[in-house]
């Protein structure tokens, strides 16, 4: 195999990846990361949408150019085989039999037209673990539903507790759903099998990304159902802590992200800012008044805080115990001496574009951490490695899968 | 056969409090693991954190407790205590994975460092989810989802251009360390079927965050092509939420063919000719509140479920924004049986959220609401344990449980 994984968490396992996109593309990079051989599939017929679009367009290759698909395309092997075509399921039959798992993110019913689904992929591999990602889940009425990464927040009440507490509601612009469905993809993957190595048997997993993404709202629910109240947005503001949130410093739209929960932390605040007079105000002096009292306090504390730099105000706040950050940018994250030392941003080089930055492997597993090895692959750039050495194509049937538009 | 959960078998010890640990657990627990949960005797500060049932505090039901801590056996245990500690390791010793959510230096503190626990079990994979860490100058620093959040490059994308940076709600950032948690754990113990041997999973919570949610636009935000901005509009209209008659609506169409199909769902309106109204680019970015109120008269006209109906007929990717009671009646998510119950004698049966996946051949259920605090610490200590009655009453007379 190109590269070597050996001592790799999952250096031993091999999976096949239809997965396209974001949602679907985070999954096989975060196996792929961690020392499993992923073998991405697409087509020139139908590109990862991920190489596809801005930057990139009107260069040469566009679809190679893209940093978005060099981050989450990085470690993985890429073939193309067209699965409309008749003798693709022959071909990929064979991959499947070599295989541990096939990670799949398309339309429900699209693997099945092709005779491709979890149940005709088993008859090659009786052992063999499946996920199928999909917006709503295989199967119910909305199951046909297309919609882009925004839906999920929509669909599953983030949206509608996400706003300033005025009326309006703001909705959750960064992808929430996507890295939220993407995870659970690795995780029903891997507990399957973690199973399968215990009892012999594969199985098929149905992940709905709205439903993944409803899992994270929780409390949201239970607080409806024990006090029947509709939750509503309420800012930054926190049931708990006060003050919360984003203050303003000095600058153009800079901002320092502040919570207070126990009594001992309210102190280290009050200390910090010189334990000016107000702060001995019978309002704020158990966490319950300082929440219901959360305006004034936001007001008071932001004239502390217009006076400084978010770094300013949060490193004085940190060292002192209250939980205090910077709202920051790419610029000040990978400018961040905590990112530089747990290399939460990497290079990465790619042949088209030198000194690229990607994110990181952000879990540090103590003795088979993974890496970042090779950059994201050219379209079809393992179709020799996957089909002639690890399948035993011989030139002239490799040829003939070419001739007959499989791999292609 | 009937089927068996997937992580059957599996045994989690979680020594946690608050958000993280809990939810990480909670997903093992969900998938069938065995869970015993160790509270400090105070309990779970999730315990007083409500939501309550009217309003009325009562740490046996607290909202956000018993979301985080369904499937899970509770015990209670003062680690600080030197016969406390020695307990905790009988208990990690038949456990393969532990999960918790201390500062190291408290951990440091109790003598259960990684080091400490290597030495107690080779085959144990312990999962430290922290906010930043076990390394690096932050390592020790207190932060909650909205720093998470701020440092994650998610705040300053959400909101208002003029108003201050909107974090996620409902501490979201800290649930989604939970749930990374949970992904580093199973690459150790799908590691640790062939070597087995453990070992120590640190999980920051602000690095995951930056990586999963913002890090592949770091590159393009560096090189100047990509600029953070709260206008919540993208760089295309539309892309953002609109308000109709009955609430809000998601719309986000990056190709042409999409809007195309949305003007004829809206009847082909004559502004839509012009070509002020074709640069889609310009829409977004030069005068999207004046394209917001063409759209208005026809959004204000329609429901969301109405809107909803007619986009899918035309594969025009909106969906309606659910409040959480409409959630929670939503005929589709009935359909797939999304929503469990959870039963317990003092609140009886509620619905809560389920899993978010179907397994072919392993079942999932609510096997055990969430402990009151304590409950299960005599069944563990004696039945898993195998101390006397004699040795829980020392125990109970020194507070170490």
């Amino acid at each position: 195999m190109p590269g070597t994984t050996s001592g790799m968490s999952l250096s031993r396992y091999r999976v096949i990846d239809f997965g396209t996109a974001l949602a679907g593309g985070q999954p096989g990079q975060m196996l792929a990361d961690m020392g499993a051989e992923v073998i991405k599939v697409e087509s020139r017929q139908h590109l990862d949408g991920f190489r596809v679009g801005n930057p990139g367009k009107g260069e040469a290759n566009p679809e190679e150019r893209r940093p978005s698909f060099h981050s989450v395309g990085r470690n993985k092997l890429d073939v193309t085989l067209d699965i409309t075509q008749p003798n693709t399921r022959t071909l990929l039959g064979k991959l499947v039999e070599k295989s541990d798992a096939v990670f799949e993110n398309f339309a429900p019913g699209v693997l099945a037209r092709s005779d491709l689904d979890y149940a005709s992929l088993r008859r090659f591999n009786p052992q063999l673990v499946m996920v199928s990602l999909s917006s709503a889940g295989q199967h119910g009425p909305l199951s046909d539903m297309v919609v882009y990464a925004p839906a999920m927040t929509a669909l599953a009440g983030v949206d509608s507790v996400m706003g300033y507490g005025d009326g309006a509601l703001a909705g959750m612009r960064t992808g929430y759903g996507d890295a939220t469905a993407a995870s659970y993809a690795v995780v029903g993957l891997l507990t399957a099998l973690w199973h399968r190595n215990r009892t012999g048997r594969g199985q098929h997993v149905d992940l709905s990304a709205w439903e993944a993404t409803a899992t994270m709202l929780g409390q949201a629910f239970l607080e409806f159902v024990l006090t029947r109240n509709v939750p509503q947005p309420r800012g930054n503001r926190h049931p708990n802590m006060a003050p919360h949130g984003n203050y303003r410093c000095k600058g153009d739209d800079q901002w320092v992200a502040i919570a207070v929960g126990s009594d001992d932390e309210w102190r280290s605040l009050c200390r910090v800012l010189g334990d000016p007079e107000w702060t001995r105000d019978s309002r704020f002096a158990t966490a319950e008044q300082r929440v219901r009292h959360a305006k004034d306090l936001d007001e008071r504390l932001s004239f502390w805080t217009s006076e400084l730099t978010p770094d300013g105000a949060a490193e004085a706040l940190r060292r002192a115990g209250v939980a205090a950050a910077p709202v920051m940018s790419y610029a000040e994250q990978y400018a961040d001496p905590h990112f530089k030392t747990r290399h939460v941003y990497e290079r990465l080089d790619h042949p088209l574009t030198q000194g690229e930055v990607v994110y990181g492997i952000p879990w540090k597993l103590s003795r088979t951490p993974g890496s970042l090895r090779r950059h994201a692959p050219f379209v079809g750039e393992h179709n020799d490695y996957v089909f002639r050495e690890l399948l035993g194509l011989t030139p002239v049937e490799f040829d003939d899968m070419v001739r007959q538009g499989v791999i292609r | 056969m009937t089927p068996s959960s997937v992580l059957a078998g599996l045994r989690v010890v979680e020594y946690g409090n608050n958000i993280s640990a809990a939810f990480c657990a909670k997903l093992l627990g969900d998938l069938g693991a065995e869970v015993i949960k160790v509270e400090r005797p105070q309990g779970d500060e999730s315990r007083q954190r409500g939501s309550f049932p009217n309003g009325s505090a009562d740490s046996e039901k607290s909202a956000l407790f018993l979301y985080l801590n369904t499937n899970k056996r509770g015990v209670t245990l003062n680690i600080e205590n030197a016969r406390g500690r020695e307990l905790f390791l009988h208990l990690l010793e038949r456990a393969d994975v532990l999960v918790e959510n201390y500062a190291p230096a408290d951990m440091q503190h109790v003598g259960l460092t990684y080091k400490d626990l290597q030495e107690t079990s080779s085959s144990l994979v312990v999962t430290s989810i922290t906010p930043f860490g076990q390394s690096g100058p932050y390592r020790d620093y207190r932060a909650r989802s909205i720093q998470i959040s701020a440092m994650a490059g998610v705040s300053v994308m959400n909101g208002q251009p003029d108003r201050e940076p909107l974090a996620p709600p409902y501490d979201l950032m800290e649930y989604a360390g939970g749930l990374y948690g949970c992904v580093a754990t199973c690459f150790a113990l799908l590691e640790r079927d062939f070597s087995g041997l453990g070992q120590h999973v640190d999980v920051s919570m602000t690095d995951c965050c930056a990586a999963m949610h913002t890090g592949l636009y770091v590159w393009e935000g560096l090189t100047g092509k990509r600029r953070p901005s709260r206008s919540g509009r993208g760089e295309i209209f539309p892309n953002g939420l609109w308000p109709c008659k009955d609430g809000y609506v998601s719309m986000i169409a990056p190709q042409v063919a999409q809007w195309i199909r949305f003007v004829k769902v809206m009847g082909d309106p004559e502004w839509t000719k012009q070509s002020r109204y074709r640069d889609r680019r310009a829409m977004a970015k030069e005068y999207p509140a004046e394209v917001d109120a063409l759209l208005a008269p026809w959004f204000m006209a329609h429901t969301k479920d109405e809107i909803f109906a007619m986009c899918r007929e035309a594969h025009m990717p909106v969906a309606p924004v659910r409040t959480i009671d409409e959630v929670m009646r939503d005929e589709h998510l009935k359909h797939r049986g999304f929503f469990s119950t959870m039963h317990r004698e003092d609140f009886g049966t509620i619905p809560v959220p389920g899993s978010p996946y179907r397994f072919s051949e392993s079942s999932y259920s609510e096997r055990r609401p969430p402990p009151r605090l304590g409950e299960h610490t005599e069944e563990v200590l004696s039945g898993d344990l195998g101390l006397s009655k004699d040795d829980l009453q020392d125990l109970r007379r020194s507070r170490i449980i």
